[in-house]
């Protein structure tokens, strides 16, 4: 089965959603394939429907200063960062063709960037009561989902180069003792986002099992 | 019938889901296959459709968290029916039953003496307003709350959203001076516009592109055209000289493979599709939908397949699917009118070549030592020197008008 690719590079979360949306019906009705986009969001701090808003440590004067935006989401999970740096993934995927089981997909999810960090030598894993994953107890990757007549969207956000310092203007999903770490962090040096998308692209298309294709994107921007 | 909603299972796993949202109030009214209620495990949130329209009555509130199998509310077929749910099944029996578990109203009233101490500080919302924020993506940093508190209520949010609307409106119509001069109007580079202004200059900025430009005789291409519309009924379509080139072109790339490929992460991958994109004019810009495979497709094929994307692709109905896949461009400028021509036309990337084709003017040219009058059109193909040679191209060309000029060759 096919997957269409698109690369947006940065663009603001309000307009990607609007984008998953739009996606995400189209797939509900078969008319496109399974679809990936891969982005990075300008700095962003996103709470999940159940989150809590003392999980965001700063004043909104803070982080209107510090240019940062605050939405809430409709994905499941509690607040993350999002920004430059973090690299960013939003499947379309059909699920009506996975056995409709969300738990096997986000443990794919996981897997797709367990495998990723492994091709960089980062030894990672995951936590069976916080959906993510975490290298020495830190969280290098959040995930937040929403399934909606089958088909998924929202996604997860891979920390390669963010800015770690902005992280503590919240609570990591909603604990007060959960730190992030990032590729470059872990690493001691610069890991470039294209050598990082090429990899996770590769392990995404084996454990989905998808030939992935790449789109134009001249038509997704449009739609925005 | 009352037809009862239960807790789904989605997937293997077991682990109790956490009522999230009712989209319907207690009695209303809900449609079959309309969100009906939200939940949540782990990080997934799931969306849970009505299966039959009626009158909801809820048994489990929101933000508890519930087994999978409960029954957590009812579907009434009829008002009356309604009116029996409510009175046998009371909401607060159906709660009683359920696992305890905190639930999230409670613990956000109860909010910890250590955040009481910066409550001044920190963001405060009313429900409704952060229900309202999250249907419309509202950056909430932008936000002045004027309820208790500098609390954030309904009203902040639904003037926000109404001054976006006018920010829009605005920015269209404000007369401004910039720098010294007066701007008549102003376009937002935005929605299709951006797209291709963003889509033109990366395919400029990433690629080595040249263009090669030449002349082909069309007499017997416009002869062919003829006797082709003059069949038009017993063909079923009118052939235009845009599918003819398309043919023509699909037949030309399995001969050169290497026109029909990408340069992609330092690796040129050849296609074994032929998938021609048919660049076509909108009022708003421009778009190009794929005709799929068009080495397998007969003229005819190629003609209606092109005839059915333009008309979406007018109408705005072109899929995703439509528009991606490509491996070469073909625009035909010709019918734009402006006569005799040339141009340089940008790569529709991560295309590795696009040919572009002028109008078709009578002109003097030289035939065995004399001056004669014929049919000619312009052509600019525009390659990517990363991908193959100026002497590819020179062939590919030389291959192109050879076959436009002695089209019984097509037949080969």
């Amino acid at each position: 089965m096919l997957c269409t690719v698109y690369h947006f590079g940065l663009i603001a979360y309000s307009d990607a959603y609007h984008l998953q949306r739009q996606l995400l019906c189209q797939r509900v009705n078969n008319e496109i394939t399974d679809t990936l986009l891969l982005l990075e969001h300008p700095p962003t701090i996103t709470i999940g429907k159940s989150g809590k808003l003392e999980n965001v440590l700063a004043s909104q004067a803070q982080l209107a200063e510090a240019g940062v935006s605050l939405f809430f989401a409709d994905r499941g999970g509690d607040v993350t960062y999002h920004g430059p740096g973090q690299l960013v993934a939003y499947p379309i995927i059909d699920l009506r063709q996975r056995g409709r089981d969300v738990h096997q997909y986000l443990c794919e999810l996981e897997e797709v960037i367990i495998r990723t960090l492994s091709d960089f030598s980062i030894n990672a894993c995951r936590d069976r009561s916080h959906a993510g994953v975490w290298v020495k107890g830190r969280e290098i990757a959040a995930i937040g989902l929403r399934v909606s007549k089958w088909v998924s969207m929202h996604g997860f956000a891979l920390n390669v180069n963010t800015d770690l310092e902005r992280f503590s203007l919240i609570n990591l999903c909603g604990f007060s003792d959960r730190k992030a770490t990032s590729i470059s962090a872990l690493l001691s040096q610069e890991v470039s986002m294209e050598a990082v998308t090429e990899k996770l692209l590769a392990h995404f298309s084996e454990v989905f099992d998808l030939q992935m294709e790449c789109g134009s994107g001249i038509l997704m921007r449009s739609c925005l | 019938m009352a037809v009862q909603i239960l807790m789904p299972k989605l997937g293997m796993s077991t682990a109790p889901l956490t009522l999230v949202e009712w989209k319907a109030k207690e009695g209303a009214p809900v449609e079959q296959g309309n969100v009906l209620l939200v939940v949540e495990t782990e990080k997934i949130r799931h969306d849970i459709e009505a299966e039959v329209s009626g009158f909801l009555h809820i048994l489990v509130n929101e933000g508890q968290e519930v087994p999978i199998g409960t029954v957590v509310g009812v579907i009434a077929e009829t008002k009356e029916e309604l009116a029996v749910v409510q009175k046998e099944k009371p909401r607060e029996a159906a709660v009683a039953t359920v696992k305890e578990a905190a639930p999230v109203e409670a613990a956000q009233a109860e909010a910890p003496p250590a955040a009481e101490a910066k409550a001044k500080e920190r963001i405060l919302i009313s429900p409704v307003a952060r229900k309202l924020a999250e249907e419309h993506m509202i950056d909430i940093t932008k936000i002045t709350g004027t309820g208790p508190g500098g609390r954030i209520v309904r009203e902040d949010i639904e003037k926000a959203i109404e001054a976006k609307k006018v920010e829009v409106e605005k920015k269209e119509v404000a007369p401004e001076v910039y720098q010294g001069r007066r701007v008549k109007s102003t376009i937002p580079l935005k929605g299709m516009r951006k797209v291709i202004a963003e889509h033109m200059h990366r395919s400029l900025a990433i690629s080595a592109q040249l263009t090669v430009m030449g002349e082909i005789d069309m007499t017997e291409m416009v002869k062919l055209r003829q006797s082709l519309v003059s069949q038009e009924e017993a063909l079923g379509t009118r052939i235009t000289y845009t599918d003819l080139f398309v043919f023509v072109a699909a037949k030309l790339l399995r001969e050169y493979p290497i026109v029909n490929s990408s340069l992609i992460d330092n690796e040129i991958k050849i296609w074994e599709n032929i998938n021609i994109g048919v660049a076509t004019a909108l009022e708003e810009g421009l778009i190009v939908p794929v005709v799929k495979d068009a080495d397998k497709k007969s003229l005819v094929e190629i003609s209606k397949t092109v005839r059915s994307l333009v008309q979406k692709a007018r109408e705005g109905k072109l899929t995703p699917d439509e528009v991606t896949g490509g491996t070469f461009t073909i625009t035909n400028l010709g019918a734009l009118g402006g006569g005799y021509r040339f141009e340089t036309v940008i790569i529709n990337q991560p295309e590795a070549a696009i040919l572009g084709t002028g109008g078709i003017t009578d002109r003097a040219v030289v035939r065995d030592g004399q001056i004669v009058i014929r049919p000619i059109m312009t052509y600019y193909f525009t390659y990517d020197h990363r991908v193959f040679t100026g002497a590819v191209a020179a062939q590919f060309m030389a291959s192109a008008t050879r076959l436009m000029e002695n089209p019984s060759l097509l037949l080969s």
